[in-house]
């Protein structure tokens, strides 16, 4: 070390260190920062260092004596009586005092904590103190945070709505294709029982050429009433092409249950629409299969039956429903 | 630009003229449907159509309605998050003068990518006049300061008084300027500032 030495007055060591504490050779405190003497919650002046301050790391050191033998190094320390975590370094300072020792002091990162926890204000820190910038970081921070979070969701918001309409029919309302194949991989992933029930509209291409399409449009809305209606609310029900329909019954349901259900159904579609220019009439063939007759996962050989039982069903004649299992003989209307 | 200023231009709109009177603006002056998103970027030239658009359709001179959205940045409740940010620049009106010259490196030590903050050069005579000069993307910063340093004045409960200084002939890009005079810091007693806040801000 070189240079002459540095002679400071307690006040002026204040100003500079708000958080110092000035020791004698015996370590107790000659003079002490404002900030530390308002952390401390008792005046400092006189006391013993280590009756205010514990030092964790380095360990072991518990005296003056040792607090000398580690100047210079960084000291983690604990404030006893307020129970708060300090960083700190100390250095020989030989004033009217003899052998004595200045150690400075911060709370670190817990500067915040410690600022809301002991009402501090610009004044407590020194003006090169970066404890200011640190709170003005932190809520800067905390406000972009929320902003993000806000921003995040509107997106998640726009991405769900735009999702909901990529699975949607837009002249129904009802799911689509897309929308029948996500339920379908949900059930493949998840198991469960559930039947499903082909629906092909018969005559609806003859409606639509004779009377136009806006009756065809009014005359699909009437059909998708029907179905609704015929489902549950949890069921799904699918538009799949111009005149193909898809309904998805969750659960186990006896197949006397599902042939009264295709019988309602086709009843209700049979029902004269009223449109412009008159009654609209069509009806529906319908092919049920079950799951259970299926491997369970088997979405697809589920599908693949009751295509082949709407098939069979426009084969007797339209008008009618058919269930196919893979170990009963096949049941009609 | 960064979008924190466009939003805050749109929830300026909003608050004092309504959700309509803003729609109706932001329609013509072509703002993206859902509004801006403070955290997202704009192309610079937007902000200005926008406030134009707003000037005209509103029959309220350019220059009065920078000002007044100068006072909504910093005293509207909704606004109180910008208010706290500026107050951490000093503990008395002077000290948060002297502040403003760092606030664009403060604002990018929080946002890196945060380029909506003027860049401020102050000028101070030691007697209490001081000269601000502000160089902005957006025409007419200094009717914006004008709004915002009286009401953060007030903030401070200081008394002063702020006027504009026309813009030097031909030298646009020196920046615009206002002239403070600081008669009284502490006039009477500001509005609170504490320095850990609540730890909800609100708005923003």
């Amino acid at each position: 070390m070189t240079g002459s030495p540095l002679m400071l007055r307690p006040c002026a060591l204040d100003r500079l260190m708000p958080m110092h504490l000035a020791l004698d050779g015996s370590g107790r405190v000659t003079s002490a920062g404002r900030t530390f003497a308002r952390l401390a919650g008792v005046d400092p002046a006189g006391r013993a260092v280590f009756d205010l301050l514990r030092l964790r790391r380095p360990e072991g050191v518990a005296d003056v004596d040792g607090l000398r033998s580690v100047v210079g190094q960084k000291l983690h320390l604990t404030l006893l009586h307020a129970n708060l975590r300090l960083a700190g370094i100390a250095v020989p300072a030989r004033g009217g005092a003899g052998n004595g020792l200045l150690l400075n002091l911060s709370p670190g990162p817990g500067v915040v904590a410690a600022v809301r926890r002991f009402s501090l204000s610009n004044g407590d820190f020194a003006p090169t103190d970066l404890a200011n910038e640190l709170l003005f970081l932190a809520e800067a921070n905390a406000a972009i945070a929320a902003e993000a979070a806000a921003l995040t969701a509107r997106l998640q918001n726009a991405h769900s709505d735009a999702e909901e309409r990529s699975f949607t029919d837009a002249l129904t309302g009802l799911r689509n294709r897309r929308g029948l194949d996500q339920a379908m991989d949900t059930l493949a992933r998840g198991g469960g029982r559930f039947a499903m029930l082909a629906v092909d509209l018969d005559r609806f291409k003859a409606v639509n050429d004779a009377m136009g399409h806006a009756v065809g449009d009014t005359v699909l809305r009437a059909a998708t009433e029907a179905m609704v209606r015929a489902a549950r609310a949890a069921d799904l029900v699918a538009r799949i092409g111009g005149d193909e329909f898809a309904i998805l019954l969750y659960g186990a349901i006896p197949r006397d249950r599902l042939g009264r259900i295709a019988d309602d159904l086709i009843a209700a579609i049979e029902r004269p629409i009223p449109v412009e220019g008159g009654l609209a009439r069509i009806s529906a063939s319908v092919g049920i299969a079950i799951s259970d007759d299926h491997a369970i996962g088997d979405v697809a050989s589920v599908t693949a039956a009751a295509d082949a039982a709407l098939y069979a069903s426009k084969q007797a004649g339209r008008g009618c429903w058919t269930l196919m299992g893979g170990s009963t003989a096949p049941e009609a209307s | 630009m960064h979008g924190l200023m466009n939003r805050a231009v749109q929830d300026f709109l909003t608050v004092t003229y309504g959700e309509a009177a803003w729609r109706s603006i932001a329609a013509e002056a072509g703002v993206p449907e859902r509004g801006f998103e403070a955290l997202l970027t704009y192309d610079d030239a937007l902000i200005g159509v926008v406030l134009r658009v707003a000037s005209r359709r509103l029959r309220k001179r350019s220059s009065d309605l920078l000002e007044d959205m100068g006072t909504f940045l910093v005293s509207h409740p909704r606004m109180e998050r910008v208010r706290r940010l500026l107050r951490f620049g000093g503990s008395d009106f002077d000290d948060f003068l002297q502040s403003l010259e760092d606030l664009p490196a403060r604002a990018e030590l929080a946002l890196p990518t945060l380029d909506a903050i003027p860049r401020f050069v102050l000028r101070d005579d030691g007697r209490g006049r001081f000269l601000l000069t502000a160089t902005y993307a957006i025409p007419g910063i200094s009717h914006i300061m004008m709004g915002a340093l009286r009401a953060i004045a007030d903030d401070y409960g200081a008394l002063v008084l702020i006027e504009a200084v026309e813009p030097a002939e031909g030298r646009p890009d020196d920046g615009e300027s206002v002239r403070i005079t600081l008669s009284l810091a502490d006039f009477r007693a500001g509005r609170g500032f504490d320095l850990a806040g609540s730890g909800e801000g609100r708005g923003g």
